[in-house]
């Protein structure tokens, strides 16, 4: 990890000389806990990950065989469980009343994918090979734990924390990225578009969704199962209104234990001499396309909605396709609220955006199939 | 086939099997919201639990929505218009949803639903009632 330790004598020149790498890296992983501290920029996560960063660059016993990081690695990274055991959390944390209450946003989340896809091309575009520029399109699902879960599993050890950090830095983003996409691709008439309020989803529906869509999931795309799998798995405990503890626990102490070992783990695998690179600038910048690409794809296709539905739904909603959840709804709700102040959005946004999740999830799923 | 091309197919069939797979959840969606409310036409007996929760409700009544009143039915209009004071006297973010099987046999009109629900802001919101003959 350490390219060099301080240690000052004769040969300091050359001992600033070799651990350069390693004091940029303690800056990069200081400038991310600023970020989340004073701009609120996904602090649950970037305050682990540039604490993970400073730790190993500052004491690489810590990385090496037999440190701690060396170990939630291996337990956690090696064997995808601390991503697979944040979906069951996020599962848990997840309603998805606004999916079920109007099941065709699922096409604007599908949408959406179009940035992983997209991505893809991109990346090859780049320079990557195939399985690694999969591993980086992910990002495009603007999902943390499919990204990191895709990463481990296509792209190499030294890109696990640029994606990583390019995933959650462009969800933090989201508020700045998607608005002007919105606004270049829909009217003002099309954004000042009301929706109407719709009945509670019943509970019967509730527990039987994640069952049905785990079934679904596993006949078209068994290689999402682990993803899609334990998602559903921590929505049935929150749905089936007999396991509160259950739930309780995945919602609060088990994904909080995980996102900071996840956190802790992606940022130690952040060394200076392999996260320095030109290929770290072009994952940022795959991330990025793929972004762009997801809310442009997603907007496009809430247009045609749009029109399908007689003008009655509104075609921002197709932004929040790209996942991100909450980020996206609330940016579709701000945009829209621009053009009509007394237009409430965000709760019919929340609809494609969890449906988002699970399209990222397939996504990846596809991916895996195709090219691990 | 060079990586290019081998990606450009790789993003098509990748999009196109997330497509089949959201649509397919959007079908497994609308079958479970069908057979549900199939199933939930013969719980008679719990929904006149409902009925008498709303006649519990004593709040003064504002104003009733033009949809639901005056109706031909005034058992059905009775109904609705204590479901309308239920809806109005609700907080904001509150919401209200149930299905009502109720023979009727002044008109055979059968009242299938009331429901609503007030925005956080309670500057939106709204109330529908449906039957069916």
């Amino acid at each position: 990890m350490l390219t060099g330790e301080i240690n000052l004598g004769p040969d300091l020149l050359d001992q600033i000389h070799l651990i350069w790498p390693t004091i940029v890296m303690i800056v990069i992983g200081l400038a991310l806990i600023y970020l989340a501290v004073s701009r609120g920029m996904e602090p649950l996560l970037l305050i682990p990950i540039g604490s993970g960063i400073v730790l190993a660059n500052l004491f690489s016993g810590l990385v090496e065989d037999g440190g701690l990081f060396y170990l939630l690695k291996n337990i956690g990274m090696e064997t995808k469980a601390f991503p697979l055991l944040m979906f069951l959390g996020l599962g848990a944390l997840t309603d998805f009343s606004g999916l079920l209450q109007r099941p065709y946003v699922a096409f604007l989340a599908a949408a959406a994918q179009i940035g992983i896809f997209g991505a893809l091309i991109g990346a090859v575009m780049l320079g990557f090979d195939l399985s690694t520029a999969a591993g980086i399109a992910v990002i495009g699902g603007a999902d943390g734990p499919t990204a990191i879960y895709v990463s481990t599993l296509l792209a190499p050890e030294s890109l696990w924390g640029p994606i990583a950090v390019s995933a959650y830095s462009y969800m933090a983003l989201v508020p700045i990225i998607q608005p002007p996409i919105m606004r270049l691709l829909t009217t003002e008439g099309e954004r000042r578009v009301r929706m109407g309020q719709l009945a509670p989803v019943r509970r019967e529906i509730r527990i039987m969704f994640p069952i049905m869509t785990t079934l679904l999931i596993g006949v078209l795309a068994p290689q999402a199962v682990p993803l899609v799998g334990l998602m559903m798995f921590g929505n049935l405990l929150r749905e089936s209104g007999v396991t509160e503890r259950l739930a309780g626990s995945a919602q609060n102490e088990m994904i909080n234990i995980v996102t900071i070992l996840l956190g802790l783990t992606v940022g130690s695998t952040m060394a200076g001499d392999t996260f320095l690179e030109i290929e770290t600038l072009k994952v940022f910048a795959v991330g990025l396309l793929a972004f762009i690409m997801a809310t442009t794809g997603g907007v496009l296709f809430g247009k045609i909605i749009y029109v399908v539905s007689g003008k009655t739904v509104n075609p921002l909603l197709g932004a929040a396709g790209v996942s991100a959840v909450p980020m996206s709804a609330r940016a579709v709700h701000k945009v829209a609220q621009e053009a009509d102040p007394d237009n409430f959005l965000v709760m019919h946004a929340m609809g494609p955006n969890v449906a988002g999740v699970i399209g990222s999830a397939v996504a990846a799923g596809v991916l895996l199939s195709l090219l691990s | 086939m060079d990586s290019l091309a081998e990606s450009a197919l790789v993003s098509f069939i990748g999009l196109g099997v997330v497509f089949v797979a959201l649509l397919l959840l959007f079908i497994v969606i609308k079958i479970l919201d069908y057979t549900v409310l199939l199933g939930n036409r013969k719980k008679i007996v719990d929904q006149k639990y409902e009925i008498q929760k709303i006649e519990a409700i004593d709040k003064p009544m504002t104003t009733v929505p033009a949809v639901v009143a005056p109706h031909e039915d005034d058992l059905l209009e009775e109904i609705a218009v204590l479901a309308a004071t239920m809806y109005l006297a609700m907080e904001p973010a509150a919401s209200m949803g149930l299905r009502i099987n109720l023979p009727l046999p002044a008109s055979d009109s059968i009242l299938w639903r009331v429901q609503g629900r007030r925005d956080l802001m309670a500057t939106q919101g709204s109330f529908r009632i449906g039957w069916r003959r």
